[in-house]
């Protein structure tokens, strides 16, 4: 009995150290960064990037931990199952809101911290320079003669491209069947092979295949460097068809503590005013940006509703 | 011209020592991953991706493109030794491997799979450097229907599978496909019999599904068996297929290197299909099918040549086009554009000393890989003498680890048990067991394309095309003839 | 009316009513085929898992080649070909189960491996692998100690240097190590 007090004083006072060490500045040891897909997707290419290019700005080193599932909601529910306290970054991206919705898990907006809005991907209609139908007026024509038989490829049905196409048909006045692929890549190839009139996506999409176009993309202004000649919406004359996007960025759990906000906040800001962060993400025809809390709350929640919304039209949902 | 040029180019960039010790490295750590159930190619690739990240470009993907081909034929090493499948496509070769190791014959199993796993290599490899841009371009005039009947042409290979009952063989690939229809349904977005577990929105995943369907089931039958000795499993030699053994399959090793190369350049399709689909046909062709199952050399060489050339047939649309043709291509994608590479025909313009370096490090890799696997055959093999009290032990701690390992999800540990109480039961009563991954893995295609195909063109689709056609009639046929063939030998 | 058993307390009740008429078919075959239970079981439990999935598919959106028509296809077809064997069962024309052997031992190393699942969350990936180790090889009748130790806990170093530190995996540390050092 005696040594199992004494046992327990011990696990007390080793405990009550360590608990102890998280008090003060931040951070003390290095900071785990969630990623949602296996190593080699996307959003852990740009978890890496991060990683790399922070060691300038901090001496804290960010460990990439890949946890997968449900397209995001088991790194969330991860996130959620741990302390607050600001040891744990996760990288997510719009269609994790999606996720959010159609797996019928019961998450929340406010339960995390959305941080830190880095990246804003325009979404695109991309089309194949082969085909007799390539630009935008064209496919309008083309939609028009067809009567609702044009086809359009994508990733699944309910995400963020399918979504983008349902407003572009609705904006422009068109009609057109979605032929929903197992991945983006894929109905690229259904494009390239000429199984469909357009694709949509993003224009980083494009890169490397000298066959495929980016037709259109919903934006307020042109982007920069290669993607400089495609046209907005906007200039296409349809109107309200500017802000569809596919972001990227950082969240934790809600309730940090107060000094690892102003760690991110000073980390984000220098992550995105640096060059090379800069050059990555317009690499891939999207912009650095830097929304921080209450603009990409804000943002979040809209997209939650937009989803929902969407997925209850399409029948995914109740 | 130009390419024997940007193949100079390719050797001059390995040269010195240290590109030829990271395709050393590349195909160790490769054959390691490949014969650990668990981590397949695409897992042992996706691991080793922030590893390479440190690394030269070039460098970098030489590595990782080694461990892809050289863990195709780590897979059979198990699949041979104690019938347990690496890597999926190495289930087929287990059917086949194993009955050589039972008969004490395992040193010609594995002789077997790494001479046919090293010239169905570099058939794919070669197939890759002189025709990828055309052949990428044949694929993607593939449509849904073609796809759908590529699919079912798969499924009918199931007939050469069945231990004499077709009912049963049929009802285990039907268990296979039903089981791929839970998670998330991709053409409407609605998630199906998930029962609000986030785990099974994505459905089961192959490879827990794989272990406990072939390892953790033969722990558990041998177990009820109960006939553990002290010793090791069986009295085995490592005595290689002799010359005139291999010239006896020389039709089969090409045939299945040309097979497998075909169905890996369909992005989608995959290995694992190749094996399958290569494997009926070699049965059809031979002059010895009734051995097919009992310790055919030629059942393991046409498993491995397919299942190895189809790794240079996926790198055609990834290098060609930018499109991922199977998970590890997708993977290899990241791996690329983590290094600010995009793949597609302008890498060949742009830096074609990536591209032939890949190209050649390949062939470079096949020859290291039959070097390593001729002196590590002979390691492999003493794990046939561990005694099975302790053999059965490690199987159960590696198909833990390796279920765990592709996810980092106790989830899958899970499924790999209860599918290794399925696997028990199923063996017990005389339903095979491989048609239920081949099940899991057509399960998507068959139904992603049928519907694809219907929403664009109607059922007409199916029979306006040609190539459709061709392939849903071949896939009847071999469905109906051994069913007849069974009713025939019933009524004599 | 139309019932709705797709979901809830009807779909519970469905699946309970299944599970009682498979109870007493199989009540009635071990009396009458008693070398056969076993083989019957396996199609009979396989149909009832596609009748339940079947009853759960029902609350699918009902739309043109919609999510549906597949899973339906595959059930009806495995309660098709089950049925089969059944039938081949019933009319005495089935093989008999094959003999049973150590089912005693079989359901000790299913129990370890459960303990072992769940215990891996609790001490952790590392100890929890030694133990499940070294206790099976003894329940199998080992009995060289030294080699059942080594080879544990080489298998714990191995899985250490490899896939936790080298390959990165988070092999969980459990719940206990979790609280007081993280």
């Amino acid at each position: 009995m005696k040594t199992f007090k004494m046992l327990f004083l011990a696990l007390t006072l080793v405990s009550m150290l360590l608990v102890g060490t998280s008090y003060g500045a931040f951070p003390k040891k290095p900071i785990k960064l969630i990623v949602y897909t296996k190593p080699g997707g996307a959003i852990d290419v740009f978890a890496r990037k991060f990683q790399k290019i922070a060691k300038k700005y901090t001496d804290t080193t960010f460990v990439v931990v890949n946890k997968t599932g449900a397209g995001g909601v088991v790194a969330m529910k991860h996130v959620l199952s741990k302390r607050a306290d600001g040891y744990m970054l996760a990288a997510v991206t719009r269609s994790n809101i999606g996720k959010m919705v159609s797996s019928k898990s019961n998450l929340k907006v406010d339960q995390f911290n959305w941080m830190a809005m880095m990246v804003s991907d325009p979404e695109a209609v991309i089309t194949n320079r082969n085909q007799a139908i390539n630009t935008w007026a064209q496919i309008v024509a083309d939609a028009k003669a067809k009567g609702g038989n044009q086809l359009w490829v994508g990733p699944a049905a309910g995400g963020n491209d399918h979504i983008m196409a349902l407003k572009t048909w609705q904006k422009a006045g068109i009609k057109a069947k979605w032929i929903p692929y197992g991945s983006g890549g894929k109905a690229m190839a259904a494009l390239m092979g000429g199984h469909g009139v357009a694709y949509v996506g993003n224009p980083g999409d494009v890169i490397g295949k000298p066959d495929l176009k980016v037709a259109a993309i919903s934006s307020k202004n042109r982007l920069t460097g290669k993607f400089a000649n495609v046209p907005t919406f906007t200039e296409l004359g349809i109107k309200n068809h500017d802000s569809e996007i596919m972001w990227r960025g950082f969240m934790t759990k809600k309730g940090i503590p107060a000094e690892a906000q102003t760690f991110y906040d000073k980390l984000f800001a220098k992550m995105n005013s640096d060059s090379d962060w800069q050059g990555y993400i317009q690499n891939l025809g999207a912009n650095p940006i830097f929304y921080k809390q209450a603009k990409f709350t804000s943002i979040v929640k809209n997209d939650r509703e937009v989803f929902t919304n969407t997925l209850k039209e399409i029948g995914a949902i109740k | 011209m130009d390419l024997i040029n940007n193949l100079l180019l390719g050797f001059s960039s390995l040269a010195g020592w240290q590109p030829i010790l990271i395709i050393v490295a590349g195909v160790i750590l490769g054959i390691i991953a490949g014969a650990m159930p668990g981590l397949s190619p695409s897992t042992a690739v996706a691991l080793l991706v922030p590893f390479s990240y440190t690394m030269e470009p070039g460098m970098a993907l030489i590595l990782l493109t080694s461990i892809y081909i050289a863990s195709n034929y780590g897979g059979s090493i198990t699949a041979v030794l104690i019938n347990t499948p690496g890597t999926p496509s190495a289930a087929v070769t287990t059917l086949d491997g194993y009955p050589l190791t039972q008969k004490g014959e395992a040193g010609k199993g594995l002789g077997t799979a790494l001479v046919a796993s090293t010239i169905g290599g570099a058939v794919g490899v070669l197939i890759l450097i002189l025709f990828a841009v055309p052949l990428a371009k044949i694929a993607l005039q593939f449509s849904s229907a073609d796809y759908f009947a590529l699919a079912l042409f798969g499924l009918a290979t199931v007939a050469s599978m069945g231990s004499g009952n077709i009912a049963k063989a049929l009802i285990a690939i039907l268990f296979g496909l039903l089981i791929k229809t839970i998670g998330i349904d991709p053409i409407s977005g609605v998630s199906r019999f998930t029962f609000g577990m986030d785990e099974l929105y994505d459905g089961f995943n192959l490879i827990p599904a794989l272990i406990g369907l072939f390892a953790v089931s033969v722990v558990f039958a041998k177990v009820e068996e109960w006939k553990m000795g002290s010793k090791g499993l069986v009295e085995v030699s490592n005595k290689l297929p002799s010359f005139s053994e291999f010239w006896k399959i020389k039709m089969t090793i090409l045939r299945s290197s040309v097979i497998g190369t075909i169905i890996g350049i369909f992005p989608g399709a995959g290995a694992t299909i190749a094996s399958f689909i290569s494997y009926d046909v070699a049965k059809r062709s031979s002059k010895t099918p009734e051995q097919f199952g009992k310790g055919s050399l030629e059942g393991v060489a046409a498993a491995e040549g397919a299942n190895s050339s189809s790794v240079g047939g996926a790198l055609v649309p990834l290098l060609a086009l930018g499109i991922p043709g199977s998970a590890t291509d997708a993977v290899l994608l990241g791996a690329f554009m983590l290094h600010d590479l995009n793949p597609g025909p302008l890498l060949f313009r742009d830096s074609p000393e990536i591209v032939y370096g890949i190209f050649t490090s390949l062939i470079l890799a096949n020859i290291i890989m039959l070097i390593l696997g001729l002196y590590g055959n002979r390691a492999f093999i003493k794990v046939v003498s561990v005694p099975a009290k302790i053999m059965y032990p490690m199987i159960l701690a590696i198909a833990i680890i390796g279920s765990f390992a592709v996810n980092g999800s106790l989830f899958d540990v899970a499924a790999c048990i209860g599918f290794g109480v399925i696997g028990w039961l199923f063996k017990r009563f005389g339903y095979p067991v491989a048609p239920v991954v081949l099940g899991i893995v057509l399960g998507k295609m068959i139904e992603e394309n049928y519907r694809r195909a219907v929403m664009m063109h109607g059922y007409s689709s199916f029979f306006m095309d040609k190539v459709s056609l061709v392939m849903l009639s071949l896939a009847a046929i071999s469905f109906i003839y051994p069913i007849i063939k069974q009713l025939r030998k019933k009524n004599k | 009316m139309e019932i709705n058993i797709s979901e809830g307390l009807n779909l519970a009740l469905f699946s309970l009513l299944l599970i009682i008429i498979e109870g007493s078919a199989a009540w009635w075959i071990a009396k009458n085929r008693r070398d056969m239970l076993g083989s019957f079981l396996v199609p009979a439990t396989l149909i009832v898992f596609s009748l339940i999935l079947w009853a759960v598919s029902r609350s699918f959106p009902d739309e043109d080649i919609g999510p549906i028509v597949i899973p339906q296809l595959w059930g009806t077809l495995i309660v098709v070909f089950c049925g089969y064997v059944i039938l081949t069962i019933v009319r005495r024309k089935a093989d008999v189960d094959p003999k049973t052997g150590n089912l005693k031992m079989l359901a000790v190393v299913v129990f370890l491996l459960l303990v072992y699942f769940f215990a891996m969350d609790i001490i952790g990936y590392f100890l929890s692998s030694f133990l499940f180790l070294g206790t099976l090889m003894y329940v199998l009748t080992y009995r060289n100690h030294k080699v059942i130790w080594s080879i544990s806990a080489g298998w714990v170093l191995f899985s250490y240097l490899i896939f936790f530190k080298m390959l990165y995996i988070a092999l969980p540390l459990g719940v206990i190590y979790e609280t007081f050092f993280e």
